[in-house]
């Protein structure tokens, strides 16, 4: 195959980025970096791309941390008050009932604003997940130090994916290199009229004025198939640019 | 006269490591770049016998400043630079900090119990690696309450919890960067006792100094930029100077100067970012960490929060 590929490149959606720097969706991400490592594929990171991923894990760090703290931290001292139970008794059973009246009402908020996920179920699961382990082993904690606990889990987490993140995107150390390129607006402009907003049409932008300018193929490799995926074919109609899942992308580089 | 710093100038070693997280890249510097090896030759009669008895050791390159004083100057370039509240004098709060700094080094008996088996292995094969091993297990050790305490900052306070985030980033490249320093020292200091002359070790270590040099500069200066940011909000959330002492109850960020917070910010990230690719040229390998098994299912739960469209992460 190596002989009817063109010359050409990749340029990664943030999703490519994190589900390498999560460990998330590896089959497809290995099958994109031995593809790149056989092929000798060049592939790029767009400033825009790098942003948005950063913003993302903070985005996602700071939502638990608020939940936690504002949420379940709250409610719990709320409960034992009202059941006049003092704050520093250890958790019990009826702790994980009063989280389950809280994540219940957090349900409803969530389904009353129309949002595509529900980021509560995540967070309920892992909580009382935990809470029922220590439960189940017996270990006797009070609600400080079970708050401390998520806490700390969370933070050993967040803190070690600064590892992966420094070495794919900050110091380049694999598969990818950042690029900076100067886009055209009105490219996203029109991609707007395709429904596809910032920061996506900016991502596209990238690939796209890089394609004019380097005169090399360019392929989008993304996992976003709503809002990019699902209009490759439109996207390919309006800027003559190919996006796809992973799986695909060398494919889309053969003459 | 140079004075041997395993036994003289333990106090300025001792002391540094009071404060850990403040000065460890300081006493770093003096325990294994400012120092030069000596050769003492004597010769002994035993049995009538005559023997040469060759002793090695390090002196202190540089003359020994009191533990107080150096924690003093370094309080000062701190608080000068942070911009204090008009209720608090800068003067007051040197000498404050620093009095909290040697007291808690004076309490330390852990420390001192360590560096007096220090003192005795001296003598002993390997005083660099002793040294350097001695100061990464002491700061492995404490991980976790430095990880407790940023947690329990967050819980009193209302700073996002990726502001705390990037204090463990920092302890984590803190260890990263002792396993650096434990490998170069290991390396040098085994071909240092290997080799054939005085001439030849002397060379050895010179090297060595040369390399750890940069890095250590490096690390000071991060460690620098984590004090002033954390001074800086510590004093702008204390009332009085006993409160500054004590650690304010709650950490309300509304009580501090966004433009000053960002500038410290930044610049602490920047140079944390710096030392991070310097640690890289050093081991290509020192981001790829074996997994937690006790950590998967918090792991799982943050990468379906990160993939979730960014709209959908509020309340």
């Amino acid at each position: 195959m190596k002989d009817l590929l063109s010359s050409g490149c990749f340029f990664l959606d943030t999703t490519i980025l994190l589900s390498q720097i999560l460990k998330e969706n590896s089959v497809r991400i290995e099958k994109l970096k031995n593809d790149i490592k056989s092929y000798k594929i060049p592939c790029y990171i767009s400033d825009s791309v790098q942003n948005e991923c950063k913003d993302k894990i903070e985005k996602a760090l700071n939502f638990v941390g608020q939940i936690v703290k504002d949420t379940i931290n709250l409610r719990l001292e709320e409960e034992r008050t009202r059941r006049r139970i003092s704050l520093t008794s250890p958790i019990s059973s009826d702790d994980i009932i009063a989280l389950e009246k809280t994540f219940s009402l957090l349900h409803g908020a969530m389904k009353a604003s129309h949002k595509l996920t529900n980021p509560i179920e995540v967070i309920e699961e892992w909580t009382i997940k935990y809470l029922g382990e220590k439960l189940e082993q017996g270990t006797i904690f009070d609600k400080n130090q079970f708050m401390m606990e998520l806490v700390k889990n969370i933070l050993k987490v967040t803190s070690s994916i600064q590892d992966p993140y420094d070495e794919l995107v900050t110091f380049e150390r694999s598969f990818a290199r950042k690029i900076n390129v100067v886009i055209d607006l009105r490219i996203v402009d029109s991609l707007l009229n395709i429904d596809i907003h910032k920061p996506d049409s900016i991502h596209l932008a990238c690939a796209w004025c890089h394609q004019i300018n380097s005169n090399e193929r360019t392929v989008f490799v993304t996992f976003d198939f709503s809002s990019i995926i699902s209009k490759q074919d439109e996207i390919r109609k309006l800027l003559n640019l190919v996006c796809c899942d992973p799986l695909y992308a060398i494919y889309h580089l053969v003459h | 006269m140079p004075t041997k710093i395993l036994s003289v100038d333990e106090t300025m070693i001792t002391s540094s490591f009071g404060g850990l997280i403040d000065d460890s890249g300081s006493v770093l510097r003096f325990g294994l770049i400012d120092i030069k090896p000596v050769e003492v030759v004597e010769t002994i009669k035993r049995c009538g016998v005559k023997f040469q008895r060759t002793t090695r050791y390090f002196e202190s390159l540089k003359p020994s400043q009191s533990y107080e004083d150096f924690v003093t100057l370094i309080n000062k370039v701190i608080f000068t630079k942070i911009d204090v509240p008009s209720k608090f004098e800068v003067d007051q709060l040197v000498k404050l900090s620093t009095q909290k700094s040697v007291m808690r080094y004076e309490s330390d008996t852990e420390l001192k119990n360590a560096i007096e088996e220090l003192r005795n292995s001296s003598k002993i094969g390997r005083p660099l690696l002793n040294f350097t091993l001695f100061v990464k297990n002491r700061f492995e050790t404490k991980r976790e309450v430095y990880l407790e305490s940023e947690a329990m900052r967050f819980l009193n306070s209302n700073f996002p919890l990726s502001f705390f985030n990037k204090f463990v980033i920092f302890d984590n490249t803190f260890f990263d960067f002792l396993k650096v320093l434990e490998k170069i020292v290991r390396w040098y200091e085994l071909r240092a006792t290997t080799s054939r002359n005085f001439r030849m070790y002397s060379k050895q270590i010179s090297e060595m100094k040369k390399i750890l040099s940069p890095l250590i500069d490096q690390i000071d200066r991060c460690l620098f930029d984590v004090s002033c940011l954390k001074n800086y909000i510590l004093v702008w959330n204390s009332d009085s100077y006993e409160e500054i002492l004590e650690e304010p109850k709650f950490l309300d960020f509304g009580k501090i100067n966004p433009s000053k917070f960002n500038e410290l910010s930044n610049e602490f990230e920047t140079r944390l970012t710096e030392i991070r690719g310097l640690l890289l040229e050093f081991d290509t390998q020192i981001f790829q960490k074996e997994p937690r098994l006790e950590n998967e299912f918090t792991e799982k739960m943050f990468a379906k929060l990160t993939m979730m469209p960014s709209e959908d992460l509020s309340l």
